[in-house]
């Protein structure tokens, strides 16, 4: 059942909270929406996707009130061995209904930078809830109204379905965390009455959270919407009708199989633009002021699910769409949902849009690169966001780093402003530093807002970027096939990446669960002398614990030969001597930065001679802007 | 006498008199050097050894930054063992940084006070030949009028040219490019008068041996105003040379050089450095040539004849420094000297 504990954000100091701040901006959500639809021109899904809860919804939008009003009718297979007893729904909206909220009370009125309005909430009800032979049943709110049970007279038995009907309103909220709308723009997510999982003698359900997203079975979804006229739509799917009323509206129909979510959006002012990239539409739902979008989101896309492709498996679906969000309405964008996401030209380094629009900065490009990710990551696999968000944030950003440095350069993958450049692991590495110490394992609700970042962003994205460089890519990406093809259309944990990551690697992969998933494990390597015939290196840890991560030491002697030495890291300290060998120059443990997790790498490298020119180099730039400055403030 | 040639004047007299170039420089260097000497020292100390300076010297690197921006909090987490002690460095950087934000002012402000007398009554009196103890004079005798300038120079800065600044970039980066159509040529133009006007007041003082800031100030307004077309075409060649300078170094040379051939960098920036005096000396000798050689309203102050008890050799050979247009006012009725850019003429007239 439900459990769920209010986390009490720690104060972070006040320049942490600013560097978070930008990093959270972006490293914020990301919406992708797959669609299956069995076409032969489409490669084949993987394993074919179980059907356990479908929804039918027919839905009326009110433009003018922003107000949904619906029929739903839900069909859940039990999949267990054991009877449900009663059905507990997710009512989502509700947590934008008032300041009570527990998403409201634990994360205040600002979600990844957008503010709640409380002129403008949200809510849901369910006005009329009975099963397929018209027995009624009655809901019961539970804590703050974002869950809801309803006792069933008789229980589902395992291996029987149950078909539920059931009529509800929704307000939508000026957007807010990822849903609502701003003047004609609509971004319908989290909208509709949602049964939670049934497994293990419970439902796994968990109110609205700050930080927590989602968890569901996966079903196929058939959703009319009725709209007016003016509107373009795109939503979870494809459309597979359109039909004109009389009274100046239409009905859109929608249908998607094998998802574990349905969102849609509409606009007047949305524009398409669509490519086909391997089979697959890619439809760009834009609107008309973010025009040079166009292109740079679509070879966003295109790269993005070319590369998960590859590396994974390929996209079952037939379209991935792309939405835009407005200016005033950045809260919907960077969002996913099985084959639809939400994008946006919004600025992970808080610079505005000028940098993005010169292309110096990618966060437009990196929103829709890892919220396609997540079509894997989530829609596909789809992990128990709530419960283990680190799995779904995390191979998604990882997956993210690896197409953006592909893609646009591994030091220029997030800024490249002529002389400033940044590459998006460096970000992480800065939000990890943070608190590097965080376990990544936890539900969403135990961490703070920072905390959350790091531990289910940035430290998963070093860790695994750290196990990759260890093991090597190819290996690594064995590991990650083997496990998306394995888990694909199922619900892994954290355990399962463990014994196929252990399976396929052949190692004990204990420093990288046990260190850093479920530890507290922190590392810095270091060289602490340099001499004529021995070099000394040591592995520091915290006090308490301990992070060993194999690596190697590069020792160049002073002919301009040199020797790469295997270190296992098991000792705390070690001294490489070599007394037949001509002096030695420099010593450099892990040369080639493959262990992105040690927290210090300036301290990586030593020399035995003071080096002159480098040094040099330094001082007379440091004096060339001194001398500027001098002649700037001189006023002469 | 009209921009173009007051613009010529300043670059034959910036050459004729090369050696205040070089004092500037030489002053500039030094100072800059003095403020080196502790952060270079440090960076010595924790870096000589470590293969990271090399990283550094490459170009700044993410990493490096974020590492040691992180540091508290990174050495914080290995229980304080770190072994770089990133943390302590950063504490030292920040306050030698914070230091040299405090002296950097004063170390460009007190010599440069100083030394635009000494100049400046170098290029008014075009004629003289140089004498180490005139160039001492002017500098110590119009120190405290050019102080007080720099600091209403400096409250102007800080309440109208920064915040226009900041207006201008705010408003290129939520507008986008097209605004920088807009407003960089409303800010060069702002900042040229601005520069014409504070300059124009120097000269003015100079020119007129008086010591009033306001005065001169006043005196540079009206002259500015009623010359604006010959002080227009000095500042826009001017700053166009000092425009051309920056891109020829900044956007061609220093960008093409190779990071490691420190030797090389030194060498091609001290010249920028040298070149972008010069550009500024023409300004200001061209200057001194455009005032000189035109009538301007009356001073208040009559010009001080009782310099030359300060230095008697000064003005009982040549006339005082005042000798141009402004001294001519001082006996209405009389015409100016004009435009033969010497002084003597001049000071004879005021004779
Ligand atoms: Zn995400």
């Amino acid at each position: 059942m439900s459990n769920h504990k209010v986390h009490q954000g720690r104060p972070a100091g006040f320049w942490a909270e600013a560097v978070i701040l930008l990093v959270f901006v972006f490293l914020s959500g990301l919406a992708c929406l797959l669609f299956p639809v069995p076409a032969a021109a489409h490669p084949p899904v993987q394993s074919s996707p179980p059907d356990v809860a479908s929804y039918t919804i027919t839905v009326t939008l009110d433009a003018e009130a922003k107000r949904l009003t619906a029929r739903e009718t839900i069909t859940y297979l039990n999949t267990t061995a054991t009877p449900i007893p009663n059905l507990v729904f997710h009512l989502y909206l509700n947590a934008f209904r008032d300041q009570n909220s527990l998403f409201l009370r634990e994360g205040g009125p600002m979600h990844r930078g957008h503010g709640w309005d409380p002129n403008h909430p949200g809510w849901i009800r369910v006005t009329d809830l009975r099963l397929a032979d018209g027995t009624v049943l009655t809901l019961a709110e539970i804590e703050d109204g974002t869950l809801a049970r309803a006792d069933l007279p008789v229980p589902v038995a395992p291996g029987e379905r149950v078909e539920i009907e059931l009529e509800f309103q929704a307000q939508l909220p000026r957007i807010f965390a990822r849903t609502g709308y701003a003047d004609d723009y609509f971004m319908v997510g989290q909208w509709f009455p949602k049964l939670g999982v049934w497994e293990d003698g419970g439902w796994n359900a968990h109110p609205f959270h700050a930080n927590a997203e989602f968890y569901a079975n996966f079903g196929t979804y058939d959703v009319a919407i009725t709209l007016p006229d003016s509107y373009i739509t795109g939503g979870t799917g494809l459309p597979v009708s359109t039909v004109d009323h009389d009274d100046g509206t239409q009905t859109v129909r929608y249908r998607a199989e094998g998802v574990i979510d349905f969102a849609w959006t509409a606009s007047t002012r949305f524009r398409e633009a669509p490519r086909i990239v391997d089979g697959i539409e890619l439809l760009y739902l834009y609107l008309p002021e973010h025009e040079w979008t166009v292109e740079r989101v679509l070879d966003a896309a295109e790269a993005a699910v070319t590369c998960y492709g590859r590396w994974y498996g390929p996209y079952p679906y037939a379209r991935l769409t792309v939405v835009d969000a407005p200016d005033d309405g950045q809260g919907a964008g960077g969002m996913e949902y099985p084959t639809l996401v939400t994008a946006g030209p919004m600025s992970m380094l808080g610079l505005g849009s000028g940098l993005i629009r010169a292309e110096m900065e990618r966060s437009l490009e990196l929103v829709v690169v890892h919220e396609v990710g997540h079509q894997w990551w989530q829609s596909m696999v789809a992990f128990n966001e709530a419960e283990e968000p680190w799995l779904d944030e995390g191979f998604t950003d990882y997956s993210t780093l690896r197409v953006m440095e592909k893609v646009y350069g591994a030091d220029t993958s997030l800024l490249d402003a002529g002389q400033w450049e940044m590459g998006y692991l460096q970000i992480h590495r800065m939000q990890y530093l943070l608190s590097p110490r965080l376990p990544m394992y936890g539900p969403a609700w135990e961490f703070g807002m920072m905390e959350y970042g790091v531990a289910t962003y940035s430290k998963p994205v070093l860790s695994l970027t750290t196990l990759e460089r260890t093991l090597g890519e190819e290996r690594m990406m064995a590991i990650m096939q083997t496990f998306f093809q394995r888990y694909q259309f199922d619900h892994p944990t954290t355990e399962d990446f463990r014994a196929v990551a252990e399976e396929v690697s052949g190692q004990d992969l204990a420093w990288f669960f046990d260190g850093l998933v479920y530890g507290d494990g922190v590392l810095n390597y270091a060289v602490t002398d340099v001499s004529e015939h021995s070099v000394t290196v040591v592995r520091q840890n915290s006090p308490n614990s301990q992070l060993i991560v194999p690596t190697e030491v590069l020792v160049i002697f002073a002919d301009g030969s040199s020797l790469l030495e295997a270190w296992s890291g098991a000792e705390s300290e070690m001294t490489f001597t070599y007394a037949d060998r001509p002096p030695v120059r420099s010593a450099q443990v892990d040369p080639e930065q493959k262990v992105v997790v040690d927290l210090c790498w300036a301290d990586n490298g030593m020399t035995r001679r003071f080096q002159i020119s480098p040094w040099l180099s330094l001082v007379v730039r440091l004096l060339y802007n001194l001398q500027n400055g001098l002649l700037v403030m001189g006023g002469l | 006498m009209n921009g173009w040639r007051a613009f010529q004047l300043g670059i034959s007299r910036t050459i004729r008199y090369w050696w205040v170039v070089l004092i500037l420089f030489g002053v500039n260097l030094l100072s800059a050097l003095s403020l080196a000497v502790l952060p270079a020292g440090s960076l010595a100390s924790q870096f000589g050894h470590r293969i990271a300076i090399q990283a550094a010297a490459d170009g700044v690197d993410a990493w490096l930054v974020v590492e040691t921006l992180m540091s508290p909090l990174s050495s914080g987490a290995l229980g304080g063992q770190s072994v770089l002690e990133l943390a302590n460095w950063l504490q030292q950087i920040t306050l030698l940084g914070l230091l040299t934000a405090l002296v950097l002012p004063l170390l460009a402000w007190l010599p440069a006070a100083f030394l635009t007398g000494g100049l400046l009554l170098t290029y008014v009196e075009v004629t003289q030949p140089f004498r180490w103890r005139r160039f001492l004079w002017g500098c110590w005798h119009w120190w405290g009028a050019f102080l007080l300038l720099g600091v209403m120079q400096g409250i102007l800065v800080i309440l109208l040219l920064l915040p226009l600044t900041g207006a201008v970039v705010g408003l290129v980066a939520i507008a986008g490019g097209w605004s920088a159509w807009v407003g960089l040529p409303l800010l060069t133009v702002v900042v040229a008068v601005g520069l014409a006007w504070i300059e124009g007041a120097r000269i003015a003082a100079v020119l007129g041996g008086m010591r009033n800031p306001f005065h001169a100030l006043g005196l540079a307004l009206r002259f500015t105003i009623r010359h604006l077309p010959a002080v227009g075409v000095l500042y826009g060649l001017a700053l166009a040379l000092l425009g051309l300078l920056h891109i020829l170094f900044r956007g061609l040379l220093l960008p093409r050089l190779p990071l490691d051939g420190w030797l090389l960098v030194l060498v091609v920036q001290q010249i920028f450095i040298l070149a972008r005096l010069w550009a500024r000396l023409v300004r200001l000798a061209g200057g001194a040539a455009l005032y000189r050689d035109s009538r301007i309203p009356r001073a208040a102050d009559p010009p001080a004849v009782v310099h030359r008890r300060d230095d008697p050799r000064g003005y009982a050979q040549t006339g005082q420094p005042g000798g141009g247009s402004f001294a001519a006012q001082t006996s209405p009725g009389q015409p100016a000297g004009q435009s033969q850019g010497d002084g003597a003429k001049d000071s004879v007239a005021k004779r």
